[in-house]
């Protein structure tokens, strides 16, 4: 059953449209992943869901209340986890989780029972009364993402929740992020950050220039560029000819050029193609520098459906 | 009702903690009105710092010690003058010329002696034009103490010649005595006019009013509206620091929203002018009827709370309204009688302080510090809240929510 539906989201600014017609549905109790370079469009989709910004056509349904007709009962259902930190800097992280807990209606016992909570997800009760003004950079992020979850909401929207910090606050985000979903809170999860959302997601929706172009599971994405392996393989000479001798190699499907001294052999299986394909590389005089194997996934996805790389 | 109040309540929190804003809303104006009230002392002749002036007695006779004595009686003149007498006239001079004295009072050669002979005598006065309020008081003073003695020894010598010429024959002597009585009176009537005037309530405007008074009012009208550029700020802050999107993403409204910075505003102010009204009466400050006082300060209150509102709307960045928001503040201090009486400007000027914030509120304490009941100020009251709801409505229709 979708919790949130997205039917036809358009969002104009001007002469320019950032949102193109989305259609998404998530479904409860699942990590939906929202996949896009920066400025695909994902911000403003999402700031639509959560009532932050008229959609110009289009409506959002969460939990069966339209944004348009009834927003109050949408963001009730909604915790947001905004990409910057939206905390007040001179209050103590304490006082910023109890703020937010009141503009969710919480008070009084079960306010104090959340905050505390909270606080026990983020890993600083020991530093709740000091100041977000003092905080690291990866330690404001937890009490962004607490004060968005203050009120147990039924959709979590996390927007690039891992922008600009260290590796190990962006596992302990992920693995938090893990949690609450097994926990029973569906996740919208949106990032520029490939493994993230291939790691985290079960389904995705792939974003670019303000329109869906793929959604599905990691497997139905990874389809639509077939089951093949990828090589890349770094030469001192790529053209036509070093194509064509990979080429004919058995269990090769295809051979380009990618880049200028480097060349991509799509493979049924890598592990049985690339020793014989460096073997007639090397005959014809091509010297190979360094070769890349991996299987299809949503970078190569992205960059079939649009020619260029996620981090373009 | 419960958001509203916990927004206005955060806002409150968040200035309490940023020094600097508590230095420019709360030590900024404590000090200016320390300095102005201290560097223009004795502004209004109903005012409480004495004059120090010097007598310089160059007679030396019976008419000429009498003036001279009842301007240094500490008992009749003591809150208006500091007077002391010198016979160094040069000395006297030099201290006039460097400020030390506000004036000096040279009673020439001869003035008894032309008293006594029936005719007008003059009184010399040098003041410091840089205290030319104050010396124009001591002046005019002199002046009307000149005029009396000179009516009354004529009117003595007259009476004496007549008597002289009458079957009841008198001295020379004689004369003198009605001349010397004759003054002793008028300096005594002019003196206590003088002295009653100093005592009682003042019942003008604008230069009526001594200097701490004044300033008080003035400064404290000034800085509510900076209270609300530091409003302006802070609405704008919560959109550049994503915190205004993060609570339209919560289950608040935007009238909500606006409510509680709208009540966060008025507290702060509300609050800051309580403390400088009470630092001003702590150290001797006048304001009238306090509930009637506080009626206006609320008012101006709810108009800087618009102008707040309207300054983040116009100006639309911090940066913005740190450039626009001192400019209106000043043009309306200046215009609407801040730093000088709306009196002494010239006529031309006087109506544009009908369109300032300070103008009314101003116009408004001064006449409670002069005794007005509150009846008398409630149309003050009435123009501060339409211009407070006029700004607000501006800010409303000219607010950008999204960053």
């Amino acid at each position: 059953m979708a919790i949130v539906e997205a039917r036809g989201l358009v969002k104009r600014f001007g002469e320019a449209t950032a949102v193109d017609g989305v259609d998404l549905n998530v479904e409860a109790g699942e990590v939906f992943g929202l996949l896009g370079p920066n400025g695909a469009g994902k911000t403003t989709t999402i700031s639509m869901m959560c009532g932050l910004l008229e959609p110009t056509e289009g409506d959002v349904v969460v939990d069966g209340h339209s944004i348009r007709r009834e927003s109050t009962k949408v963001k009730e259902a909604l915790g947001v986890v905004p990409q910057e930190i939206a905390l007040y800097p001179t209050l103590t992280a304490l006082e910023n989780l109890k703020f937010w807990g009141r503009m969710y209606g919480l008070s009084g016992g079960a306010l104090d029972e959340r905050v505390a909570e909270v606080l026990a997800i983020a890993g600083l009760e020991d530093r709740a009364k000091e100041r977000i003004e003092t905080y690291s950079g990866g330690m404001k992020r937890p009490i962004n993402i607490a004060a968005g979850m203050l009120h147990r909401p039924k959709v979590l929207i996390m927007d690039e929740p891992t922008v600009g910090i260290d590796p190990q606050s962006r596992n302990h985000i992920l693995d938090t992020a893990r949690e609450l979903n097994d926990a029973g809170m569906t996740i919208l999860y949106t990032s520029h950050y490939m493994e993230e959302v291939e790691a985290l997601c079960d389904r995705i929706a792939i974003v670019d220039h303000g329109k869906v172009i793929a959604q599905g599971t990691k497997d139905e994405l990874r389809k639509l560029v077939g089951d093949e392996d990828v090589i890349t393989l770094a030469v001192d000479r790529a053209d036509e000819g070093v194509c064509a001798t990979a080429a004919a190699v058995g269990g090769v499907e295809r051979a380009t050029v990618a880049a200028e001294g480097e060349l991509e052999v799509l493979a049924t299986d890598a592990s049985e193609t690339l020793a014989p394909v460096i073997q007639a590389l090397t005959a014809a005089g091509v010297h190979v520098r360094s070769v890349d194997v991996r299987e299809p996934n949503l970078e190569s996805v992205f960059l079939h459906l649009t020619g260029k790389s996620l981090r373009d | 009702m419960r958001k509203v109040i916990t927004i206005g309540w955060k806002d409150m929190r968040l200035v309490a903690r940023d020094k600097p804003s508590i230095m420019v809303l709360l030590g900024m104006p404590v000090v200016l009105i320390l300095i102005l009230s201290m560097a223009l002392g004795n502004v209004g002749k109903g005012g409480s710092n004495p004059l120090p002036v010097a007598i310089v007695d160059r007679d030396h006779t019976d008419v000429s010690r009498q003036i001279a004595d009842a301007l240094v009686d500490r008992d009749k003149l003591g809150s208006l003058l500091k007077a002391k007498r010198t016979s160094n006239a040069e000395e006297a001079r030099r201290e006039v010329r460097m400020g030390d004295l506000a004036a000096m009072l040279e009673i020439p050669k001869g003035f008894g002696a032309k008293l006594d002979s029936g005719q007008q005598g003059v009184l010399r006065v040098e003041t410091d034009p840089g205290q030319a309020t104050a010396a124009e008081i001591f002046r005019s003073v002199v002046e009307a103490l000149s005029q009396r003695v000179s009516a009354a020894a004529v009117a003595a010598q007259t009476t004496s010649h007549v008597i002289a010429d009458s079957k009841f024959a008198t001295s020379e002597a004689d004369g003198h005595r009605y001349v010397l009585a004759a003054v002793d009176a008028a300096v005594k009537d002019e003196l206590d006019a003088v002295a009653v005037t100093q005592q009682g309530k003042p019942t003008g405007t604008g230069m009526d009013f001594n200097a701490l008074d004044y300033y008080g009012a003035g400064m404290a009208v000034m800085f509510l509206n900076f209270g609300a550029m530091f409003g302006a700020f802070a609405l704008l802050r919560e959109r550049t620091e994503e915190t205004l999107g993060r609570l339209l993403t919560a289950p608040v409204t935007r009238v909500e929203v606006l409510a509680g910075k709208a009540i966060g505003i008025f507290a702060i102010g509300l609050l800051q002018f309580l403390v400088l009204f009470g630092f001003t009466r702590l150290v001797g400050g006048h304001w009238g009827e306090p509930l009637a006082v506080i009626l206006v300060a609320s008012a101006q209150v709810v108009a800087a709370t618009g102008l707040a509102l309207a300054l983040a709307a116009v100006a639309k960045t911090q940066r913005a309204v740190g450039g626009i928001g001192p400019v209106v503040i000043m043009v309306m201090a200046a215009a609407g009688g801040s730093w000088m009486p709306v009196s002494q400007m010239p006529d031309s000027m006087r109506p544009i302080h009908l369109f300032t914030i300070n103008g009314w509120s101003l116009d408004a304490m001064l006449r409670l510090q002069a005794g007005a009941a509150v009846d008398n100020v409630l149309p003050n009251v009435v123009a501060l809240l339409a211009i407070g709801l006029a700004l607000f409505g501006l800010g409303l229709w000219r607010l950008q929510w999204e960053r």
